[in-house]
């Protein structure tokens, strides 16, 4: 899996996480972000 | 690529910046709506991206790393009133959190610089704690407004790298060093 790839993979856990610690917009916002760059990223 | 001195790169760069900052305090309030104004953010990550030089093939990391420092940055701020509430917890709430932040930057460095460090973008250090120090700055408030300030923040740096290095060359590396 590419760096790209595993970025967008943890970038969804991070969000998620942010739903409960900072606000739930922000935290579907950055789990949103990453699954668009785990969606897209090259290979 | 032409080359110049740096101190031909200093002064152009200089020239270029003023109107680009100019332009990121005017459009910022424009995007951004008074509940999540906090213009003076850009001015941290700014520093922060200059002084690896402003390199557009590293701004995507600084950008993810970004977003995972606001989850550090809210881990660090309300894990001291989750220890403050343990029973039998009797330590001053400012050495509680002090404590706290002890115990939470260990797996914090530990995950970005060794275990994310190679396989992710999550790996700028500098940029997650430039992320907390603005979180702490605004009590955890306002993170939207913080993410489009730190986003714009580099964005100056990058354009204003970009632009001098168009308009005068890149520095010569004897110069440069």
């Amino acid at each position: 899996m590419s760096v790209g790839k595993k970025t967008g993979l943890w970038l969804i856990p991070f969000g998620v996480a942010e739903m409960f610690l900072i606000n739930l917009y922000f935290g579907i916002f950055v789990a949103a972000l990453g699954l668009v760059v785990f969606i897209f990223a090259k290979k | 690529m032409k080359e110049c001195t740096m101190k031909t790169w200093m002064t152009a760069l200089s020239l270029i910046f003023c109107p680009i900052t100019f332009l990121y305090l005017v459009i910022y309030p424009l995007i951004v709506p008074e509940s999540q104004n906090v213009v003076w953010a850009g001015f941290v990550s700014m520093p922060i991206y200059f002084i690896v030089g402003a390199k557009k093939e590293d701004f995507h990391r600084f950008f993810y790393s970004m977003f995972a420092g606001f989850f550090w940055a809210h881990m660090f701020l309300r894990g001291g009133g989750w220890v403050l509430n343990l029973l039998g917890w009797n330590v001053s709430s400012s050495m509680t959190s002090n404590l706290w932040i002890l115990v939470v930057c260990a797996p914090f460095l530990l995950a970005h610089l060794v275990w994310f460090a190679n396989s992710t973008w999550l790996n700028v250090c500098p940029m997650m704690f430039g992320t907390v120090a603005t979180s702490f700055a605004t009590g955890g408030q306002r993170p939207f407004g913080l993410a489009i300030a730190l986003t714009l923040g580099m964005l100056v740096a990058l354009v204003s790298v970009q632009l001098t290095n168009a308009a005068v060359g890149k520095p010569t590396l004897g110069q440069a060093t």
